[in-house]
């Protein structure tokens, strides 16, 4: 909308990949709506952003209790809590980022059918603002393991990696349902289903070596079975195989290159479907 | 002076129904892909009486210093032409050519958000259409 250039508009046919120039020029934009997200997240409830990290933490109390009392699970070498923990950070992430992003076009309708800015910026903005709460929850997880005398290695460092291929494997399938979700609300439906199914196939209530070593390959598929081990092996020093992991990012890397372009190709409808 | 806006053979076709009835689920949209090798491809058969042309041919030009009224009954197509010159849809066939910044106000007040607070509406409201936080800044006081 902004330019003091020239600029033409004409129709746009088949794969055409997102204006990122633009969404470069509009940069502050997607600052701007991720912490509109974040303000009213959590407006007019009693908890506020306590609710963030009172998601994984009920989660890795029920699961202590359930999978590792009752049925015996037990972790790869630290305490069980310490263990779901680490992994229900990510993976909290990742579900509320699908969720809230597969949502985001339809519920911020108003502004598709009605003003033009990147679009790619509506789902982007609403899993940028989960990071926060990942953020919060990490800093609990250190509380959790000052009380466990478990001890921070060097390979925290490895970190960040983990935390940007959590961030594209939610933005590939967000940026892709979202669109899908425009013209096929059946997406709406699926999702909560096949993110409840996703706990289950992702290693983050069992370890990994749970899994028959000839299958273990079919785990690395999962864009969120490499950050869980990852994110494990980075704060608690789990063993993980690079092998898996290696397979999981690509894979994550190659989902979110898929949910530009399917958001590339659609998004030019989005106004006249939505 | 070249115009500030140019637009040339504007027309935009939207399909009745296709969104309530055609493919309405994954399913059929599914066998229609599906199917679609094994069909003649004719563009006859797709445009059928259910497609309905809401701006057909338009073209003009507004220097700048000039103001344009665009006046028509309802489904006239005035919403259309300022949705197609402020980029949310695109034309079917034809082009536009603008020079300088354009705001259209279709719906006054879409972008704000009743939790947010004036102040915070402002800054919003700018960066939705294509203000730096310097620029917003330097005209809010």
């Amino acid at each position: 909308m902004t330019s003091t250039f020239e600029l033409v508009i004409r129709p746009r046919k088949g794969w055409q990949p997102i204006n990122y120039k633009e969404a470069y020029l509009h940069r502050e934009l997607l600052g701007f709506l991720i912490w509109r997200d974040i303000k009213i997240r959590y407006r007019q409830t009693f908890l506020g952003g306590l609710w963030a990290i009172l998601q994984p933490l009920l989660a890795m109390l029920v699961f202590t209790f359930i999978f590792n009392r009752l049925a015996g699970v037990r972790s790869d070498g630290p305490p069980y809590p310490l263990f779901a923990f680490a992994g229900l950070i990510p993976w909290t992430f990742f579900s509320n980022a699908v969720s809230a992003s597969s949502n985001s076009l339809v519920s911020n309708q108003h502004l598709v059918s009605k003003i033009y800015f990147p679009r790619v910026f509506i789902p982007l903005g609403s899993i940028g603002a989960l990071l926060i709460d990942l953020c919060l929850s990490l800093v609990l997880l250190f509380g959790l393991m000052i009380h466990y005398h478990w001890n921070l290695t060097y390979r925290c460092l490895l970190l960040p990696l983990f935390l940007v291929a959590a961030f594209l494997s939610a933005s590939g399938i967000g940026l892709a349902l979202s669109a899908l979700n425009v013209t096929y609300r059946d997406v709406k439906y699926a999702v909560p289903f096949l993110v409840q199914m996703g706990l289950f196939v992702t290693p983050v209530i069992y370890p990994i070596r749970y899994v028959p070593e000839r299958w273990q390959i079919l785990a690395g598929l999962n864009p969120m079975a490499g950050v869980v081990l990852g994110f494990r092996q980075a704060l608690l020093g789990s063993p993980a195989s690079w092998q898996l992991m290696g397979l999981s990012l690509g894979i994550s890397l190659f989902l979110f290159l898929i949910g530009l372009l399917v958001f590339g190709r659609m998004e030019r409808k989005f106004a006249d479907i939505i | 002076m070249p115009p500030i806006l140019e637009a040339r053979n504007i027309s935009k076709e939207y399909v009745l129904g296709r969104n309530t009835r055609r493919s309405d689920n994954f399913r059929e949209a599914l066998m229609r892909s599906l199917k679609k090798p094994f069909r003649a491809r004719r563009k006859q058969e797709e445009s059928s009486p259910k497609n309905f042309w809401a701006l057909r041919d338009v073209s003009f030009d507004v220097q700048q210093g000039e103001t344009l009224g665009v006046i028509g009954r309802n489904g006239a197509g005035k919403s259309t032409l300022l949705k197609i010159a402020s980029r949310i849809t695109d034309p079917t066939e034809g082009f536009m050519k603008l020079r300088g910044r354009l705001a259209s106000l279709l719906e006054v007040g879409t972008g704000f958000h009743p939790e947010l607070t004036g102040r915070e509406n402002i800054f919003l409201n700018g960066a939705i259409l294509g203000m730096r936080r310097s620029e917003i800044m330097s005209k809010f006081d």
